[in-house]
């Protein structure tokens, strides 16, 4: 119920937002009677009425139910990572962005996979050495090689 | 089928490389489906990005075929460990792993087999059968019928999919939002772009899908234990009878008359056909006392079910360019990748991929039965691997399949940011499909409104005074409605409850 309230104000902060943004788009003789400026405009105004009906109803919500209710609700979450391990999760991916470009692909592709299952709770160990070798070894013959599928290039080695 | 037809198969067959295709995607499919976690949808979307540089026939064909694949695939886990591979095989569960404590699991999975072999090839005769006819209604369709079946697929979805509807409309409008990034089509003016150069183009719905399926679900999964190892002894499926195929004749009957509906009703989706083809088949039964104690029943009817939506569920996709589950929205994004737009041009200008797909559908729904029984000491290996070393090998795929779409390493920012934004909204209880189709639908919505207001002046009567333009956003405002009631009435019983 916190959450709707969280999402609801999000959502209302990203309509005005994108409200902000379509009143810069520039106008053009080429454009049409409706503009580009047209649906943007529908849209902000549509997701800031579903936004303020979602904290209308998170906080007619959070007044009905019993304090003990809401804190079971909220337990009730199941098995899931948090969000700073979500993102923690998501800076590997931006790891391999930064190093591809330097190291190519295979090597990238090895080095994630290794820091990937590091960060997952897989012990250091000569097997996973060897795994992430094998994984970038055989995605680079199997992209590169075999499929010619264009990957990152080394801007040192080439 | 003509002679022409005829003639046009024989030479996919022979001429294309669509018998691999259908085969590999097969196998792809039920090793994705197989992986505790990995949905249909996140199986196909992950292929996805490999299909860019492919014949549009045999990508779609790859598409559909690790779909049905997947359906068969998600039943393995869940009869050997109690773990459904896919959302769609949660209700296998119950029968299926009771089997396997009786020492029948061979059997559980031949009957899963078979009866997602006849769900898949029900739901093959209705799609080539129906799809077609349902088609050319859309040849009568203006400008202001197209707006009104954008906003109709839209709202059906926001108040299907999620459980709230405020919920829906918010995903469904966040995804029309993102659809309007780039350089707006009429005018030629850049909108929301930051300057960024890559962003011109716009935001490809494929990577929308691949960040919110595939790498949200890396996301959640971080961390935690997983399903655990399964020592398990080596099982062979075991292929049912004539007596037993007879004894499922019926609850498969009732599997595939359950999917028909969902599949065609968009939002349903093959873990609802699956829950209520079970509670039919027990209720049906003459011996509904077996149902929870390993009845065989039970896995015949929802594993018919959901095979039998992988199939129907793409008649108002390839009909009307509206899918109806997350899956068929994955497919979509390959027919658009291909400049492929549903609807009856589809069938008169690009028929080869049509036939492709169904005859690749025909294909690896048939080679599931031999491919079903030869991969499954591969698909129980990897089930068995350590949870880290699958979550990196996934991730990597994600890294080299979505460079491969543009060259472009900002195409994976966008994917790890939108896999970010997929775990906000798990969190948060929003759903994805409509954000999914607003970004797809985007800009055939925004086309054709902006086409209509050109026909009539700017007066916005025109959505009232054509005929199906009014009737399908009556049925918009109807879904709307019905669902705001059905979520007032839910308040009101917990003021109730709480007083």
């Amino acid at each position: 119920m916190k959450k709707d309230l969280a999402a609801g104000i999000t959502l209302l902060c990203l309509s005005a937002g994108y409200a902000w943004m379509t009143r810069r788009i520039p106008m053009s003789s080429l454009s049409d009677g409706v503009g580009p400026q047209g649906l943007p405009n529908l849209l902000a105004i549509a997701l800031a009425i579903v936004a303020l009906a979602l904290i209308g109803k998170s906080l007619l919500a959070l007044r009905l139910a019993a304090p003990v209710e809401v804190k079971a609700a909220e337990a009730e979450e199941g098995e899931r990572a948090g969000l700073p391990r979500a993102l923690a999760f998501a800076g590997l991916g931006i790891g391999y962005m930064i190093l591809a470009p330097w190291t190519g692909f295979a090597v990238a592709i090895a080095l994630m996979v290794m820091a990937t299952a590091l960060f997952e709770g897989a012990k250091a160990s000569p097997r996973l050495v060897a795994v992430a070798v094998l994984v970038g070894l055989g995605f680079w013959l199997v992209f590169v090689r075999f499929l010619g599928v264009e990957q990152p290039v080394s801007r040192l080695i080439g | 089928m003509g002679q022409f037809e005829f003639s046009q198969a024989l030479n996919l067959l022979i001429g294309t490389p669509l018998v691999p295709a259908a085969i590999i995607g097969l196998i792809w499919g039920i090793i994705g489906g197989a992986l505790p976690g990995i949905s249909a949808s996140i199986t196909m979307a992950l292929l996805l990005p490999f299909t860019y540089g492919m014949d549009p026939t045999i990508a779609i064909v790859l598409l559909a075929s690790t779909y049905i694949g997947a359906e068969y695939g998600g039943s393995i886990p869940a009869i050997l460990i109690r773990t459904p591979g896919t959302n769609s095989a949660a209700a296998t569960v119950i029968d299926g792993y009771e089997m396997k404590r009786q020492g029948k699991a061979g059997e559980a999975l031949g009957i899963s087999l078979w009866s997602g072999v006849v769900g898949s090839l029900v739901g093959l005769f209705l799609l080539v059968t129906m799809t077609e006819p349902l088609s050319r209604l859309a040849l009568s369709f203006t400008p202001a019928s197209y707006f009104g079946l954008g906003i109709l697929g839209i709202s059906i979805i926001a108040s299907l999919s999620g459980g709230s509807l405020l919920k829906g409309l918010a995903a469904a409008i966040v995804g029309l939002m993102v659809s309007t990034i780039g350089t707006d089509p009429i005018s030629g003016v850049s909108r929301y772009t930051f300057d960024v150069p890559e962003l011109i183009g716009g935001i490809k719905p494929i990577l929308v899908m691949v960040g919110l399926f595939a790498v949200s679900e890396l996301l959640m999964q971080s961390g935690t234990a997983g399903h655990g190892a399964v020592a398990e002894a080596r099982v062979r499926i075991v292929l049912p009878g004539w007596a037993m195929m007879k004894r499922l004749f019926k609850p498969q009957g009732i599997g595939c008359v359950t999917g028909t509906f969902e599949g065609l009703m968009p939002g349903g989706g093959g873990s609802i056909a699956a829950f209520l083809a079970y509670n039919e088949a027990k209720r049906w039964s003459s011996k509904p006392e077996e149902f929870g104690r390993g009845s065989p029943e039970g896995i015949a009817a929802p594993e018919a079910a959901n095979n039998t939506v992988a199939s129907t569920s793409l008649i108002p996709l390839l009909s009307f360019g509206i899918p109806g589950s997350n899956s068929a929205a994955v497919l979509l994004g390959g027919l658009l990748i291909h400049g492929l737009l549903p609807g009856p041009r589809l069938f008169e200008q690009n028929g080869d991929v049509v036939l492709g797909l169904y005859l690749g559908s025909l294909i690896a729904t048939l080679a599931q039965i031999l491919i079903g029984m030869m991969i499954l000491p591969f698909c129980m290996w990897m089930v068995n691997r350590p949870r880290p070393y699958l979550a990196a090998f996934i991730l990597a795929l994600v890294m080299a399949g979505i460079f491969t779409i543009n060259s472009s390493l900002f195409d994976i920012g966008l994917v790890l940011a939108g896999g970010v934004i997929g775990y906000l909204m798990r969190v948060s209880g929003f759903p994805f499909l409509p954000a999914v189709l607003g970004v797809v639908l985007g800009p055939m919505i925004e086309g054709s409104y902006r086409r209509s207001l050109l026909l009539s002046d700017g007066d916005h009567m025109i959505f009232l005074e054509d005929r199906i333009g009014l009737g399908l956003l009556s049925l918009a405002a109807v879904f709307v409605v019905v669902s705001l009631l059905r979520e007032g009435r839910d308040l009101r019983r917990a003021r109730g409850a709480s007083a």
